[in-house]
């Protein structure tokens, strides 16, 4: 029934009818059609495209200089680290965390580091007795290699905005396989 | 019997769809925004703008660009500014426009002290050194005498004995502003904005027709 076009006036087959409203390969298809065919598709392929790009984790590349400031072992290779996005939609984080930010002295770079403090506390500031107030939006962010580690103590407080993810665990290399854990330091930081 | 054979044609088809979506997305979307700061640019009441966001992964945004920015006091929340300044240009400003007689709001230089400062390794914190209008300012040195610290933040005074505060923008960073500065809460409150926080450049405005067409510079 392909090659023939059925007459107008008679009722095409069940069969024909449905194929003829939803492929385009069919001859006696409107106009109307193809653009309802393809408005639907590409509404669902919209709709399934946002939700792919808004949920899916990433695996990011840690360079070789975060083991250093992570660990205090060395290590030669780098490691993977599963950084989860479902932080970012409403941008709560927790002290301790590990999260992966964009330099803000330069945008290409990413940077790897740990919480200190979030917004609204204290913390006693780097190689004085004073204490910073953290500003709204802001985090303050250090190494846990404090010796060898750009964070914080050089360029100030980080905006939250900046933020690509949290790093939850690393998977690879396959001996270091497991949890990043939060560690806290009490002593830096104050309340209110 | 054929619907089984239809479902599978959907599915590649669907497929297809939604990866050369994702792929448009990274690229351009179309936004609503409302407020006051951008007048008279942009309305009150909302324009349905082009935004698109290559320019700024390449990194060729610059000063006289509306930019979709998120805001360094709450990353919930999207705003959208002109640039003004790059990093390296010193910015004297003026923070309360309506209580002033100064014509200019904000002045960009290029300055030597400035780029200079720039190659420094560590940088203050741009938050915490805004200085205040209002603080009396010591004498500035003779030109001479000036070195690089200076181009950190101080104030300027000029003919008219009015005080303004001066800052110069870090790696990395953009001053940012409203074309409307009586109603726009601003680099001029908070500072100089790293450059990771630009989401996207405007460059057509879709909504209201009569405004429709390209966003360029500055209208006045």
């Amino acid at each position: 029934m392909k090659t023939m076009n059925p007459p107008r006036m008679t009722l095409p087959q069940s069969e024909t009818h449905i194929s003829s409203l939803y492929l385009p390969d069919q001859e006696e298809n409107s106009c109307f059609h193809m653009i309802i065919f393809w408005g639907s598709h590409s509404g669902l392929g919209c709709f399934l495209g946002f939700l792919w790009l808004q949920v899916m984790p990433d695996i990011h590349l840690v360079e070789e200089t975060w083991i250093w400031e992570l660990e205090t072992f060395y290590g030669t290779l780098d490691d993977y680290v599963l950084l989860e996005k479902l932080c970012l939609e409403k941008y709560k984080f927790s002290h301790g965390d590990v999260i992966a930010f964009r330099s803000p002295t330069n945008h290409h770079e990413k940077q790897i580091k740990r919480i200190i403090a979030l917004p609204g506390d204290w913390i006693t500031a780097p190689y004085s007795f004073d204490a910073l107030r953290i500003p709204e939006g802001h985090c303050w962010v250090e190494g846990d290699n404090s010796a060898s580690s750009l964070d914080s103590r050089s360029f100030g407080p980080v905006p939250l905005g900046l933020v690509c993810g949290r790093a939850t665990h690393i998977v690879w290399p396959p001996q270091r396989i497991g949890k990043i854990e939060r560690i806290i330091h009490h002593d830096r930081l104050s309340f209110g | 019997m054929g619907a089984l054979s239809k479902l599978s044609q959907w599915k590649t088809l669907a497929r297809e769809v939604a990866e050369r979506t994702a792929i448009v997305v990274n690229f351009l979307c179309i936004l609503h925004v409302y407020g006051p700061s951008m007048l008279p640019t942009l309305n009150l009441t909302g324009d349905v703008l082009l935004v698109e966001k290559m320019t700024v992964r390449m990194g060729k945004v610059g000063p006289g660009d509306v930019v979709l920015v998120r805001s360094p006091e709450n990353p919930r929340k999207t705003v959208s500014k002109r640039i003004l300044g790059m990093e390296g240009d010193r910015v004297t400003f003026l923070i309360d426009p309506k209580n002033s007689d100064i014509y200019h709001s904000v002045v960009i230089q290029q300055d030597f002290y400035c780029k200079k400062w720039l190659k420094k390794k560590t940088y203050p914190c741009y938050r915490m050194n805004i200085p205040k209008a209002s603080t009396t300012p010591s004498p500035l040195p003779k030109q001479s005498e000036r070195s690089i610290e200076d181009a950190e933040s101080q104030i300027h005074v000029d003919r008219n004995e009015h005080i303004l505060p001066q800052i110069c923008v870090p790696k990395g960073h953009v001053w940012i502003q409203g074309d409307n500065i009586y109603a726009s809460h601003d680099s001029r409150n908070f500072g100089p904005v790293p450059y990771g926080l630009i989401q996207g450049k405007a460059f057509f405005r879709v909504w209201p027709l009569n405004g429709f067409g390209p966003l360029g510079q500055r209208e006045w």
